[in-house]
């Protein structure tokens, strides 16, 4: 298939998102939409900009920001020795297998009040919160990872004589690296999320606490601008594991199967 | 010099019986020599090799080669299989150098070694490729220098071209000849196609059906260098062939009578 023109789809989505918007702002010009519900996209980013000149956007996203990433690095850093582990011991694997499925499927954001109760109202709660979401994602995908390790390649470098070190670095971290970076992008959505709701939960600060109080007194915009705060936040995180993925895996072919 | 003395291998099937593949196999091979063995297929070749690669124990028996670190110990053997195993994160030259790598040599020096001897396969120019970008030929050749880079004594090759079509295998074969004429290695190479272990060996072992032991060896007096060109229309390749594929094909239709 021919690939679409990249002026043509950037040119199309510009279109898509400014009609969008224009019809937001349209609407409530026009009175269809109940500014007090809806808000305007113009007076939502009057406020941005607001909360941007008094700085206030700045303390609560690094509020937010703190969470989340101390979440992620224990989750992760967690996650992954948890499946060497479990990989490396078979008898635990069959031991642990179920308990681990049903603290999985167990929804986690119900507990999100009880993690405050345990932990209080300030970052700990949320850091524990986000760290509970990460740690399955990087588990499951560390584990699944070790088990796709193909057993030859690695008796292939162990008949050259390379010990279990050598093993480890040379042949097993780098066979996972896939598994792992895929569990960590998703993981990093995951940690904010979880420092999220745990401010919606109960919280004095950060981007989630500023939604819900936001959202208690009617200050729709004051919703909305939070959100785009949110947004940039997310997007700056995902650009910078994209990043780091590109780098780690530039050697692997570029299939695409759909296009 | 490689001696194997009275291998066996028994193993447990999914239903709980025990299984015997291997049953009293003895096998000398020195040093320089080329031997190939063949058999009917799931004879247990496959077990034999790993057993000698040292990656499965046998059940009975012992192999000896003079090396530091007898039974169980790696880094004596080069190995290769039918599979890919190639590590798809580095190139061709890191690749290459893995063995030496192990060994402690620093990486400049590794990829200096490995890229003489990816001239020498006709790699040179894809020093810095990665294995999804190579052909299964050229594949197949980084997986001979980076079994021979680190120098080992003994190589074990269990299939390693079956995954190749008819003209890249016999390019591969000519090419495993002339790098162990170069190298003087000891080669154990497995594999079910006759015309491949009399073209390649100076020695052919036939292994019977299960459990498998060392049927019947014959000695391949055919003038070195041999291309399999020239090689496989000689009157003596023939009787030989003739020679080796009835007794073969004796093991096969005792299998096939006794499955059924």
């Amino acid at each position: 298939m021919k690939p679409p023109a990249r002026a043509a789809v950037i040119l199309t989505r510009l279109g898509l998102v400014l009609g969008f918007f224009g019809l937001w702002e349209a609407g409530a010009a026009l009175g269809w939409l109940d500014a007090l519900f809806f808000g305007r996209p113009s007076a939502v980013l009057a406020d941005f900009w607001g909360l941007v000149i008094s700085g206030q956007v700045f303390i609560h996203a690094w509020v937010t920001l703190e969470e989340a990433l101390a979440g992620f690095l224990l989750g992760a850093v967690l996650g992954v020795l948890m499946a060497f582990a479990l990989a490396a011991s078979p008898f635990w694997e069959k031991v642990l297998d179920p308990i681990i499925m049903l603290a999985y499927s167990i929804p986690r954001i119900a507990l999100a009040p009880l993690f405050v109760l345990w932990f209080g109202l300030g970052v700990a709660s949320k850091v524990v919160f986000s760290f509970m979401l990460v740690l399955f994602l990087v588990f499951f995908n560390t584990f699944a990872g070790l088990k796709e390790v193909d057993r030859r390649m690695v008796d292939a470098v162990r008949v050259m004589g390379a010990s279990r070190r050598q093993l480890l670095v040379k042949v097993i971290l780098p066979a996972i690296t896939p598994w792992v970076l895929a569990g960590l992008k998703s993981g990093v959505a995951m940690s904010l999320l979880g420092a999220i709701v745990g401010e919606y939960v109960g919280g004095n600060a950060g981007l989630g606490w500023m939604i819900n109080s936001a959202a208690g007194l009617f200050q729709t915009n004051r919703v909305f601008a939070a959100l785009v705060a949110l947004g940039l936040m997310v997007v700056g995180l995902n650009q910078l594991v994209g990043r780091l993925e590109r780098r780690a895996l530039k050697w692997r072919p570029n299939n695409n199967l759909l296009s | 010099m490689i001696r194997l003395e009275g291998i066996g291998q028994t193993f447990l099937a999914a239903d709980g019986s025990q299984v015997q593949a291997l049953a009293g196999i003895d096998l000398a091979v020195s040093e320089g020599e080329f031997v190939s063995l063949v058999g009917p297929s799931g004879c247990g070749k496959t077990t034999l090799v790993e057993i000698i690669a040292g990656l499965q124990k046998p059940s009975a028996g012992r192999v000896t080669h003079g090396h530091a670190g007898q039974n169980g110990a790696f880094g004596w053997a080069g190995y290769m299989s039918q599979a890919d195993t190639l590590l798809p994160w580095r190139d061709v030259l890191d690749n290459a150098g893995i063995g030496l790598e192990i060994r402690g040599v620093a990486r400049a020096e590794c990829r200096r070694r490995a890229a003489e001897l990816a001239a020498r396969v006709g790699l040179a120019g894809f020093e810095n490729r990665y294995p999804h970008e190579l052909s299964g030929g050229m594949r197949k050749r980084l997986g001979l220098i980076r079994m021979l880079a680190y120098e080992p004594e003994v190589l074990l090759l269990d299939e390693p071209f079956a995954a190749l079509d008819a003209q890249t295998r016999e390019v591969l074969q000519n090419d495993l000849v002339d790098l162990w004429r170069d190298f003087r290695r000891t080669v154990i190479f497995v594999t079910h196609d006759l015309m491949e272990a009399i073209t390649l060996a100076d020695r052919v072992c036939l292994l019977s059906r299960r459990p498998a032991a060392i049927k019947r060896e014959y000695r391949v007096e055919l003038p070195r260098p041999r291309t399999s060109l020239e090689v496989q229309f000689s009157q003596k390749f023939q009787a030989l062939h003739q020679a080796i594929r009835r007794d073969l094909m004796a093991e096969v239709d005792w299998q096939k009578a006794h499955q059924a």
